[in-house]
C-alpha cells in the first residue's frame, strides 16, 4: 500500500511542479519584464498591444488551470477507488500520457514566442545587420566533459539493452530501445545544431544575450540526452527484478527536478534591454 | 569582431563582405590562421542567402585572402595582408579600358565591341 501512497504524492509533485509552479514563475517573470520595461520606453519590446499580450498569457494559465484539475481529478479517482495504477490504468501510460498533456500549454507558450519574435522581426525597419566574425563551436558553450558524459551515458544504456537482448524479461521491448535513444539523440543533436548555426530569431538581441541563450539552451539539451539514457537503463534494470512501480517514480521525479533545473539557469536579470529602447 | 551589411546599399552585399573582411586583414582585426565562421553562420546571423556569403568567401580564396581546409573550416590565409592590398576588379577594369582605347583608335565600334566580346564570354562558357 506504501508504494501507492508514493506513487500519489509523486504524481501530485508532478501536477504541482509543472502545471503550476513553473507556469507560475514564467508568467511571474514576463510581468515583471512588462512592468519593469513599459511600452512607453522600450517600444520595439511590444510589436503587440499589451492587452493582446495579457490576453495570450490568460490563455496560457487557464490551459494550465485545466491540465491541473485533469490531474487531480486523475488522482481523486484512484485515491477513492484505492487503485494500485493510476485511474485504474497502467502507471507509465498514465504519467507519460499526463506529461504530453501538461506539455501543451508549454507548447501553446512557444509558439505564440515565435510568433512574438517574428512580428518583432517584421516591424523592424533595419537596413543594417551585422554578425560576429567568430566561429560558434559547440565546445565554447558546453565543456568537453559534459559531451564525454553524454557519449558515455549512451554507450551504457546500448550496453544495457545489449545484454538484456541476450538475458530478456517480461515485457521487455528488445533492440527498440536503442533505436528509440538514437533517434533522441539525432533530435537534441538537431536541436545543438540550430541553437549553433541557425537563424537568429530575435533581431534585437545583443550578442552577450545570444551567447548566455545558447549556452543555457546547449547545456539543457546534453543534459536531457544524458538524463534520458540513465532513465532508460535504470528503468531496464529497475522492470529486470521487478521494480518497474519505483522506475515511474523515477521518472516523475527527473521531471520535477528538470523543471527545477530549468527554472533555476533561467535568469533575465542580466538581459540587456536598452536594445529595445526608441 | 563584427561585420555589417546594409542591404539597401549601392554595392552588392557580397562585394560589401568582401571589402570587411579585406580592411578587417588590414586593420590587424583578424590575424592569419584565424578561424572565419561558416557559410551557414555568417548567412543566418546576417540574415542573408547562404550563396551571397558562398560568393564572397569564394572570391576571397582566389584573391588569397581566406583559405578553406576542408571540414576544418575557413581560415585567414597566411599572405592575407599583402593579398588584401591587390584589387583584381581595378586590374581588369584599367586593362580593359586600355584594350578598348586601342580599339576605339582604329574605330572599331561599341556594338562590335559588345558582340565581340559577348562571343568570347559566351564561347568560353561553352
Amino acid at each position: 500500500m506504501w508504494d501507492n501512497y508514493l506513487l500519489y504524492m509523486v504524481f501530485l509533485g508532478q501536477i504541482f511542479v509543472i502545471s503550476y509552479y513553473f507556469p507560475r514563475k514564467i508568467l511571474g517573470l514576463i510581468n515583471n519584464s512588462m512592468q519593469q520595461h513599459p511600452r512607453n520606453a522600450y517600444p520595439k519590446l511590444y510589436p503587440l498591444e499589451e492587452d493582446a499580450i495579457k490576453g495570450k498569457l490568460n490563455v496560457f494559465k487557464i490551459f494550465n488551470t485545466v491540465v491541473v484539475s485533469i490531474g487531480l481529478g486523475i488522482l481523486a479517482m484512484s485515491i477513492i477507488n484505492s487503485s494500485d495504477d493510476l485511474a485504474g490504468w497502467d502507471d507509465q501510460a498514465v504519467l507519460g500520457a499526463f506529461l504530453m498533456l501538461q506539455y501543451l500549454p508549454m507548447l501553446y507558450l512557444g509558439t505564440q514566442g515565435f510568433a512574438y519574435l517574428k512580428l518583432m522581426r517584421e516591424q523592424l525597419e533595419n537596413k543594417h545587420r551585422s554578425a560576429d566574425l567568430k566561429p560558434r563551436k559547440l565546445l565554447d558553450f558546453v565543456s568537453k566533459q559534459f559531451i564525454t558524459t553524454a557519449v558515455v551515458s549512451y554507450g551504457v544504456c546500448v550496453v544495457t539493452v545489449l545484454y538484456f537482448v541476450q538475458n530478456p524479461f517480461d515485457g521487455f521491448a528488445g533492440l527498440v530501445n536503442i533505436l528509440g535513444l538514437s533517434a533522441l539523440y539525432a533530435g537534441l543533436g538537431f536541436g545543438i545544431y540550430q541553437k549553433l548555426y541557425g537563424k537568429k530569431h530575435n533581431p534585437l538581441q545583443s550578442s552577450k544575450d545570444r551567447v548566455f541563450e545558447t549556452t543555457v539552451a546547449i547545456k539543457l539539451l546534453v543534459l536531457t540526452a544524458i538524463c534520458s539514457s540513465l532513465y532508460i537503463s535504470i528503468s531496464l534494470i529497475l522492470a529486470s527484478i521487478d521494480m518497474r512501480d519505483l522506475g515511474n517514480l523515477i521518472y516523475s521525479l527527473y521531471l520535477q527536478f528538470f523543471v527545477f533545473y530549468i527554472y533555476h539557469v533561467m535568469k533575465v536579470d542580466h538581459v540587456d534591454y536598452s536594445v529595445y529602447k526608441a | 569582431m563584427k561585420i555589417s551589411v546594409n542591404i539597401e546599399h549601392i554595392n552588392p552585399l557580397f562585394t560589401q563582405l568582401i571589402e570587411q573582411i579585406k580592411k578587417a586583414v588590414l586593420d590587424n582585426d583578424i590575424a592569419p590562421g584565424d578561424a572565419l565562421p561558416s557559410i551557414r553562420q555568417l548567412a543566418n546571423d546576417l540574415d542573408i542567402n547562404h550563396k551571397t556569403v558562398a560568393k564572397a568567401y569564394r572570391l576571397l580564396e582566389r584573391d588569397g585572402v581566406i583559405q578553406t581546409k576542408g571540414y576544418r573550416g575557413t581560415f585567414i590565409h597566411q599572405n592575407a595582408k599583402e593579398n588584401s592590398t591587390i584589387n583584381l576588379n581595378e586590374w581588369v577594369l584599367s586593362e580593359l579600358d586600355k584594350t578598348l582605347t586601342s580599339f576605339r583608335e582604329v574605330g572599331i565600334t561599341e556594338s562590335e565591341m559588345r558582340i565581340a566580346f559577348n562571343s568570347l564570354i559566351n564561347n568560353s562558357h561553352n
